[in-house]
């Protein structure tokens, strides 16, 4: 699964240590998922989209 | 299922308590040991007979003992705290610890059986080989990008 989260983040500004302490889960969660090496849960997906202010799926989309 | 019973706190709690113990239980062995390589840089080939018992001495054979078992459950209260914060990756990365530590324990104790039948250990070898193993596959599977 690809993703925009590093794109988000970056728009808004953030560190992933930032980004962690707002959703409220650790820094290595925010890399992982960055790296794709971790798909989160579907409250996490939807908790980051609300906090970008964007949809699920444009923020995470299947890598085809 | 969540094995992480135990507050944040209580980490340093048992990290405290492993050091103190097994500072305490390991200090006859440090002694020898460090006189053991003194006299050996030194050149004396002679072996020395009489080795420390200080800690042995002062609190007895079964303090000792109850003083190793403490270090045991100070890593084990250690590793049953929580992170700082928790949450589905962390229980990921907490998982596939437990998963490798049991089978690198596996292969640790399969190879010493395969080559040396008629090995005897004592158990507390094994408890810590797997509180170890499983502490240290955490800690770089956290910091590490794996």
């Amino acid at each position: 699964m690809k993703n925009l989260v590093k794109v988000e983040r970056a728009r808004y500004d953030l560190t992933q240590a930032d980004l962690a302490s707002k959703l409220g889960v650790s820094r290595q969660t925010i890399h992982a998922i960055e790296k794709n090496k971790f798909n989160p849960s579907v409250t996490l997906a939807i908790k980051m989209a609300r906090f970008f202010k964007v949809t699920v799926e444009y923020l995470f989309d299947i890598d085809e | 299922m969540k094995i992480q019973i135990l507050p944040n706190w209580c980490k340093k709690l048992g990290l405290i308590l492993f050091l103190i113990t097994s500072f305490i239980t390991s200090g006859d062995a440090a002694i020898n040991g460090y006189n053991h390589g003194y006299n050996a840089g030194r050149g004396y080939s002679q072996v020395i007979k009489n080795k420390s018992t200080l800690f042995l001495s002062y609190f007895g054979e079964n303090f000792l003992h109850i003083f190793d078992i403490l270090a045991i459950i100070g890593i084990l209260i250690y590793m049953l705290s929580k992170e700082k914060v928790e949450d589905d990756y962390i229980n990921k990365l907490r998982l596939e610890s437990y998963q490798l530590t049991a089978i690198i324990g596996l292969i640790i104790s399969i190879l010493l059986y395969v080559f040396s039948k008629d090995l005897k250990l004592t158990l507390d070898y094994f408890i810590y080989l797997y509180l170890w193993f499983y502490i240290i596959i955490f800690s770089i599977k956290k910091r590490i990008d794996l």
